[in-house]
This record gives C-alpha cells, structure tokens and sequence, in this order.
C-alpha cells in the first residue's frame, strides 16, 4: 500500500478532500454457485438459495462457473510492476456547505531520476466551481519505466467560499482565501518480468538469442508478443511458439498463447544471421567491440487485460 | 431471536470442548457406520448386501443379471433403512455465528425476522443468517415431538451449510461438514447402493472439505468420484430403451449434473490458481457444438488470464441470439481500454434489457466503466438508480461503497445510509459488501 502524506500549508480544515483509486483493471466477480436442488426437493425457497448464491440477482443459475461477467472496482491498490500503465482516479470533493471556486488538480510523478507532470485526463474542466458534495475527477496515466520508489504528488488549489462579514452598512463579502494542499502517494514499482539474455556465436556469422522470462509478479500473465527487432544488417528468426512476434500471425492460434503463472519461468530463442547488403556486410560495432544485434521486446496482458510491455536494452555480440 | 443454537445441557458452547467431543465421538460413530452390515435390512436380503459390500466398484458398473432382478425387486419394496444418523443432530455440530459481521442497519429490530418466522419465509427473504441459526435449531431440539426424517435431516443440513456460505461463513461451514466425514462411504447408501444424501448436498460438501483440510487437489478427485457416477447413471438410465431402467427424463438429469461437474472442476482449479490448468481442462471437454453456456464459460477464463485474443476467438461461437455475445464483447473492450466503447456497449444492454435479463449485471458494468472515464457522478447515479429501483446485491454495494469512500471524506455516513436502504429491502448483507 502506498503511504499517503499531506503537506500543507495552514493547520485549518480544508474545504476540500482528495481521494484517490488506482485503476487496475476491474475484476470479475467471483460466485461459489449452489448446486441444483435434486428435482424431489425442489422448493421456491431452495431457488432461492441458489439464485443468492450468484454473483447477481439475474444471472443464470444454471451456471456455476466461479467467475462471472459482473465486474467489481479494484479492492486495494494493489503490486505496481515495471512496464505497466499506473492509472489513478483522482477525486477532489467540496466537504463544506458552500460553494467553493476554481478547483484545480495537478500531479505530478517523482520516480527515482526525474520529477515530471503529468497531464491528466478525465473531467475536461480545467478547473470547477464546485457546489456542496460536488467533485472534480481527474485520471492520470503513467507509464511505469523504473524500479524503485515513487511518489505521485498530487495538488490541489481552490478558493475558499468568501465570508460574510458585516461591516454595519448591509453584509458585505469578504474575497475567499486562494487555499492549497498536497498530497503524496507514494509506492515501489517492481518488476513483473525479468529478461535473463544470452548470446552465442555460430558458424557462418550467425548468433543465436536466448532468453528467459521470468513473471516476477503475484499473478499470471499471458505473453503476447516476444519480438528481437535487429539493428540495420541483421536478421532474426523466432524459434518460439507460432505468432509469437505479433507480426504476420495469419495462422496464429491465440490458444496457444504462453501463461507465465508467478514465479514461472519460460525460455525463448532467435536465431541471427547476418544480412547480405550489396556493401558486404554492414556491422554497427560499438566502442567496446561489441557487435550491436538488436534489442527484445515483450509485450503481455495481466489480469482481465492490463497491459505491460518491456523492451531490453541493446543486446550484442563480444566480438 | 435466539443467536446461538442450544447448547448442550452438560458443557458450554465453547469452541474447545466441542473440539473435544467431536474428536471423541464422530470418528467412534463413523466406523460404527459400515460395520453395520449385520443390520436387520441386510440379514433379511442378502443379495442386496453383497452389492452394498462391493464399495470398490462404483453403483454405476455393470451389473449381473442377478443383482439387477433383485434391484428391480427392490423398486417394488424398497428396503427398510436402518442407520443412526444421530450424530448429525448433536449441537456441537454447529458453530456459534459472529454478530459484527453484520453492520448495524441490518441488526435493527424492524428488518430482523421474529424466533417463530418459519424457514421458508428466511429464506425466500433473504434472511439466511436466521435460517441457517433455524436449520440448526430444528436439528437440535431433541424434544420435538415427530423425529425428522432422514430426508428433513439433509434437507436441513444443506440449508444450514449453504446459508452459511451465503453470509459470508464459509469457514465455519467447512468446519462443520467435517462430521459427515467420508460421503463416499458405503455408510451413506441404501440397500441397492442408491445414495441416502441428496445430491446437492454432496456436491455442496466437496468444495467445503477440500477448505476444511485446505486441499484442493481433493476437491478435484471428488468430482470426478461424482461424475463417475453421474456417467454410470447417464448410461444406466439410457442403455436399452427396453431396459425397466431406461428413463429419458432421468438421463437428462443426470447429463446435466455431469455437465455442472465438469464446470466445477474448472471452477475448483481457478480457486486453485491454476488458471493454464483450468483454460486446458475446458478446451478438453467434449460438448457439443452447441454447448453455448461452455463457450461463455471459457470466455470469461480467458478474459481472466489476459488472453483478449483467444477470448475474442471464442467469441463467435458463443452465439448472438442472447445478451451473452454483447456482454462478452464488452468485457474484452474493457481488457483492451476501450472505455468509451465498452461504455456504449453496456448502456445499450441495459438500455434494452430489464433488471431481470442482465440488465442489474450492465448496469453495474456501465458505471465500472464510466469511473474509469472519470465520470463519478454518472457512475454514482447509474449505482443509486439499481439500488433505488430495490435491486441489491454485494458486488453493487461493494462498488457503490467504493465511490463514496472517492466521493467524499465522510463515506462512513453514506455507507451506512446505503446500508439502511438495503436493510429497508428486507435482505440481509454483511458488512464486507459495503466495506465497512
């Protein structure tokens, strides 16, 4: 859970709250579906039972697969994993009996080398007066890159109702106070795959790209896509399972898709050869002598499609 | 109304000496059970005995043509059956039930049913606390005039057991299944090998002691016990159309309770964590093509795994003549952020769909969708309309609950608000739905 801070700038109340929900995909409900009642003992009040026992009123009960399509909210905020897409509600709410003017929200993510705003979407206004109970919600986006501790810095700026104060001649208003407040969220971004490489060098010029993946995260995830994009005058050739590289999957079989449950381990292989360019051999070496092949890309899905994709560094051959 | 079934004259209702006696006495009863083959039933028939001893091979196996003229006399007189079932009657059976469970709307004298409402009422009121505090109440109280029968006795121990789980204990029903021990035992069968239990209540009792002795791989072996049955049973009844047996009606019967095993079994390995293993047992089941409830089933795993490519692959042949298709095509627009679309997608089934044909379960998805839009207030409103229109269910509150604690920094108020709504609807619901 991520530790939640407040930085402000009087001890007063202030007019307005923020709440904050992180959007991971939402989950299907879950049901443990009571068994038919045996036709003799059938009773309205046994339907009953078993019409409960599912995850809503109208579903068929006739059905007892523990998951249904009812989706509930993200219960808790969850394992943040390098790759993934962070997206939060944010939610700033008028807690006083008055109006409350321009509300404006703005965050920003501090990760462990650089501080950035985010631009965030959801409610178009930029900023909102606000009546009683009222809310202005934001969602921000991040792409989470880097391991480590993070903080998503959430402010919020909004002007007090103004005060009626009598100045004996008829109630004047007093201009509300320009108020301010920021909170911090802050949470470690881990990995979810981590990608063991190895290259080899085979006869005729040719390399061969192996590699683990290993799902670090607390559940399965599904591999989409395992890509080796060459640099200029290599080629690479999957030894993977059919539409595995996400290119050309005319005869892909999405069954056929890789699970990785947590702590699962799955090995994938390219072949590299050298492409033949009319200037002989065109070969991108490095300082340190080392012949750039290409870099790894993995894309995959999570839990009810939440989406990750990595891409390892620049992989090469020592020469 | 009493919160606590009788407890026994000579000990306290406490949780360690109805430890003890169980352990004392239910093993000691148990094997009383299939020793009791002398019984009169079994002296004046032997023929029907030597079925009854051959627990190995299941009722389903072909039988000679002997054991199958006694079974037909047997369906003329059915045999007398003989077996103390006292032990299911004791209350150290049963576990006192937790109150704080419970949020306080709920636990107002207005909404909760009187000592004297009969069971029925509880139930089809969605009282299932009290039922299930009543069902063990009938099966202790020893001074009842009539005795229950063997059938009162099942009929009410699954009521106990299930309402159980319906109120969110299934913990203290894993418990207490416990004293039935062994349901595959010869104990339980009648003189022709025909189950005593009834069938709900033995599939009901796999999952709840695969909890109670926190093994799933069991849960599994015992399903597919009973769909061993339940396939002898399919071909018994559908063998020769001149059989006495032969029955169309119950060949149905029991095709489909294969149908629900083989569901089941999936269920069991997603509980489990086993999600490739589950994706593969239901691509494996051989069903007809036009098994359209199998093909939402795996659907609905793959959406789970992350797999939108294969979920999307099922899709057609799930059929489009139900909301099924519709439903389904917008849970994968929601696996691939596509919330404007899904959003559109789950406004047009619940625009055209009553609360009764999908129409609570769109609604619901709807708002999902629009707070991931950023819309909270829509969100909230589509929610409190469900509600208002008297439709609740612990998946609704849980999201509406949810939305407050966004909305505001007082959402214990208006969770208890909205609990006293649903308390005035006259259901009762624990206070994990409204978390609280």
């Amino acid at each position: 859970m991520p530790r939640e801070r407040a930085v402000s700038e009087v001890k007063e109340p202030h007019s307005i709250s923020l709440k904050v929900l992180r959007l991971s995909r939402p989950s299907l409900s879950e049901q443990h579906s009571l068994p038919k009642a045996t036709p003799s003992n059938q009773s309205p009040e046994l339907d009953e039972l078993s019409r409960q026992s599912h995850a809503y009123p109208s579903h068929s009960t006739d059905d007892p697969f523990i998951l249904s399509p009812l989706l509930t909210l993200p219960p808790a905020f969850g394992n943040a994993y390098i790759g993934e897409t962070f997206s939060c509600c944010l939610s700033a709410n008028n807690e006083t009996t008055s109006i409350t003017t321009s509300v404006r929200i703005s965050a920003e993510m501090q990760t462990p080398s650089l501080t950035l705003n985010l631009e965030l979407g959801g409610d178009e206004r930029q900023t909102a007066d606000l009546d009683p109970v009222m809310s202005l919600q934001k969602i921000v986006k991040y792409d989470l890159k880097e391991e480590g501790n993070h903080i998503l810095a959430v402010t919020v700026t909004y002007t007090e109702a103004p005060k009626r104060v009598d100045y004996g001649e008829g109630e004047k208003g007093a201009p509300g106070r320009v108020r301010t407040f920021r909170k911090l969220y802050q949470f470690i971004a881990q990995q979810c795959l981590t990608v063991r490489t190895k290259i080899g060098s085979l006869s005729g010029g040719r390399a061969i790209l192996e590699a683990q993946l290993e799902n670090m995260g607390d559940g399965p995830i599904s591999l989409e896509m395992v890509h080796m994009g060459t640099t200029k005058g290599w080629t690479a050739t999957s030894l993977n399972w059919q539409g595995s590289t996400g290119r050309g999957d005319g005869q892909r079989n999405p069954k056929d898709t890789p699970m990785l449950g947590s702590r699962d381990v799955m090995q994938v292989a390219f072949l590299l050869y050298p492409e033949e360019t009319e200037e002989g051999w065109e070969e991108d070496v490095a300082a340190n002598d080392k012949k750039i092949l290409g870099q790894l890309s993995i894309e995959w899905r999570s839990a009810c499609g939440d989406r990750g994709y990595l891409s390892t560094g620049r992989l090469g051959l020592h020469v | 109304m009493p919160s606590l079934p009788p407890a026994s004259p000579v000990k306290g209702h406490t949780r360690a000496s109805s430890t003890d006696e169980r352990r004392v006495s239910v093993p000691r009863r148990r094997t009383k059970g299939p020793l009791d083959l002398g019984d009169p039933p079994f002296k004046d028939h032997p023929a029907p005995t030597s079925v009854a001893a051959t627990t190995t091979s299941p009722p389903s196996s072909p039988t000679t043509p002997k054991q199958r003229m006694s079974a037909g006399l047997f369906d003329m007189h059915p045999p007398a059956i003989s077996r103390d079932f006292t032990y299911l009657l004791h209350p150290q059976n049963f576990h006192p039930l937790p109150q704080h469970t419970i949020p306080a709307a709920f636990r107002a004298p207005a909404h909760q049913p009187t000592a004297s409402t009969p069971l029925h009422t509880l139930l089809s009121t969605g009282h299932f606390r009290a039922a299930a505090i009543t069902a063990a109440n009938r099966l202790t109280n020893s001074t009842s005039p009539t005795p229950l029968t063997i059938e009162e006795i099942f009929k009410l121990w699954y009521i106990r057991l299930s309402s159980l789980m319906l109120i969110g204990s299934t913990s203290t029903a894993a418990q207490e299944i416990k004293v039935f021990s062994d349901l595959g035992s010869n104990f339980y069968r009648d003189a022709r090998g025909g189950h005593l239990v009834p069938w709900e209540l033995r599939v009901l009792a796999v999952r709840l002691q695969a909890i109670g002795v926190s093994d799933w791989r069991r849960s599994i072996a015992l399903y597919y016990e009973l769909a061993r049955e339940a396939r002898g049973e399919v071909l018994k009844r559908e063998a020769k159309p001149d059989s006495p047996e032969h029955n169309a009606e119950g060949a149905s019967l029991w095709r489909g309770r294969l149908c629900d095993l083989g569901i089941r079994v999936a269920s069991a390995l997603v509980e489990m964590g086993d999600l490739a293993a589950a994706s593969r047992h239901l691509e494996g089941l051989r069903a007809s093509v036009d098994d359209h409830e199998l093909k939402v089933v795996l659907c609905l795993l793959y959406v789970r795994i992350g797999n939108l490519a294969a979920a999307k692959k099922v899709l057609p042949a799930v059929g489009g003549e139900d909301i099924r298709e519709g439903v389904l095509c917008a849970l994968i627009l929601m696996g691939e952020a596509k919330w404007a679309e899904a959003a559109a997608a789950w406004k047009e089934i619940s625009d055209t769909k009553r609360i009764e044909e999908g129409g609570d379960m769109a609604s619901n998805n709807l708002a999902v969708c629009l707070l991931y839009m950023g819309d909270l207030k829509e969100a909230r409103r589509v929610l409190e309309s469900l509600i208002d229109g008297g439709t609740s269910f612990t998946g609704l509150t849980f999201n509406l609950s949810t939305i407050y604690e966004l909305c505001s920094d007082n959402s214990k108020v208006l969770k208890a608000g909205l609990a006293e709504r649903v308390a005035a609807q006259g259901k009762e619901m624990t206070g994990s739905s409204f978390k609280m």
